[in-house]
């Protein structure tokens, strides 16, 4: 019975530390940016994340491959410093909403000793005369000394719209797209990912997998192992209109349709002539709000 | 049969010349982003015509009638326009798009040149916009011929 008891105090402390430290939801707009966008706006809902009532919040943001990685709000000169973050880093307040915050670019800050003006996310980066090099940025929110932290290792991030074509392991066409446009998924084995079943080089007949999920990533529907084809770039695709991609259950419609998850399968003969069917991971995308 | 060619200084009434039936050929979708931002070709639009092997956009055909009403056949085609209604013109003398109404519900369809009109050949363009912005962000573009 005592075992049962100091069970119970700790999963349900587990599950307290859990919901504590819940990562902060955010919107950002315009909904779709890249490095080079203006008028950019974040707005940051901390409720039931770490820095819940916590008066002034700051944001320690870093972009995937730079180097430095970090923001430059973070620091005012020299390297980056997490025991030290810049003033410049605090969020602004929401009036009327204690727990939000708000990041809006153009944003003119100290630094240095020099007055400086971030219109964009490169140049928040550092990055204003090579755009190109930021794609994504991860983020966390913190108090003034870093005792209070969402979580890091990308649990929050920004996925920037490309300024230059690049050819990628999964894309869409259009990049961006609405639940009423006519999707194409493109998969490229030659990027195939290090992380991926490397049998997917050798892999045939290779067809799609698709599912249709609402906002909190209930499958409303999945259409199974449609057909692909080979274009010209060395890519195989897939394309779909979401709304024919089967029958909807009762009481749903494409009016509940926010993401789709994709999974591409091939098949790999093994020695004695059995196929085997390998899959990709779960490719994921939201769906826009077009008129 | 092309129209006949009207002599030049008159003014030209489209209205006449877009009556009729119009078959889809071509069905195009573009990516405004990577349009302008110079993406190559293959990632900047889509020929959407036969994409779907069992449902060829060229099932499609509009008929746009004298008296203001027509109608719209989709065949097998996944096409989203209205299937009947009226139709009309935004400017009788400058046309830049054709709206298709059916009760409560307007559809505007913008006309791309109507250089070609008289000589058969119809552009129809759509955009779709981002919500909060009003950004173009998806284009799609009809090429029709008239029956």
């Amino acid at each position: 019975m005592k075992k049962l008891i100091i069970l119970t105090i700790i999963i349900l402390a587990s599950v307290g530390l859990k919901a504590q430290n819940a990562a902060p939801k955010f919107t950002v707009t315009p909904s779709d940016i890249d490095a080079l966008t203006e008028n950019v706006t974040i707005v940051f809902d901390v409720t039931g994340s770490a820095v819940e009532g916590v008066t002034d919040i700051y944001i320690w943001a870093w972009g995937e491959g730079l180097n430095p990685a970090e923001m430059l709000l973070c620091y005012d000169e020299g390297s980056p410093s997490w025991g030290s973050i810049s003033k410049n880093a605090k969020l602004d307040p929401v009036a009327g909403e204690p727990n939000k915050r708000i990041l809006k670019l153009p944003k003119t800050v100290t630094r240095a000793g020099t007055t400086v003006t971030f219109n964009n996310v490169a140049e928040l980066f550092g990055v204003g005369d090579t755009p190109g090099k930021i794609k994504k940025f991860g983020f966390l929110l913190r108090s003034q000394d870093g005792s209070k932290q969402t979580p890091g290792d990308m649990a929050t991030s920004v996925t920037l719209l490309p300024l230059e074509f690049e050819a990628s392991y999964f894309r869409t066409f259009p990049a961006k797209v609405s639940n009423k446009d006519v999707v194409t998924a493109y998969l490229n084995l030659n990027l195939l990912e290090s992380s991926e079943d490397q049998k997917l080089k050798i892999a045939g007949k290779i067809k799609a997998s698709i599912s249709l999920l609402t906002t909190n990533g209930t499958k409303i529907l999945t259409t199974e192992l449609m057909s692909t084809t080979y274009t010209a770039q060395g890519e195989y695709a897939v394309s779909f209109l979401p709304e024919k991609l089967g029958t909807f259950p009762t009481g749903t419609s494409i009016s509940n349709v926010a993401k789709c998850q994709l999974v591409f399968s091939g098949e790999v003969y093994e020695q004695g002539g059995t196929a085997q069917l390998v899959n990709t991971k779960t490719f994921e995308f939201e769906f826009q709000q077009y008129e | 049969m092309p129209d006949e060619i009207p002599p030049i200084g008159e003014k030209t009434d489209y209205k006449p010349m877009l009556a009729g039936t119009w078959n889809l050929v071509k069905f195009e979708q573009t990516d405004a982003d990577a349009e302008s931002k110079g993406f190559p070709a293959f990632a900047t639009t889509k020929d959407l015509t036969n994409v779907f092997a069992s449902h060829p956009y060229t099932d499609f055909s509009i008929t746009f009638n004298a008296d203001g009403t027509f109608t719209a056949s989709k065949g097998t085609s996944y096409m989203q326009m209205l299937t009947s209604g009226n139709w009309l013109l935004n400017d009788l003398e400058y046309p830049s798009a054709i709206v298709l109404k059916n009760g409560s519900t307007t559809q505007t369809v913008s006309l791309g040149s109507l250089a070609d009109v008289i000589v058969g050949k119809l552009q129809l363009k759509e955009e779709r916009k981002q919500s909060d912005t009003g950004k173009v962000k998806i284009k799609y573009s009809y090429s029709l011929t008239k029956n």
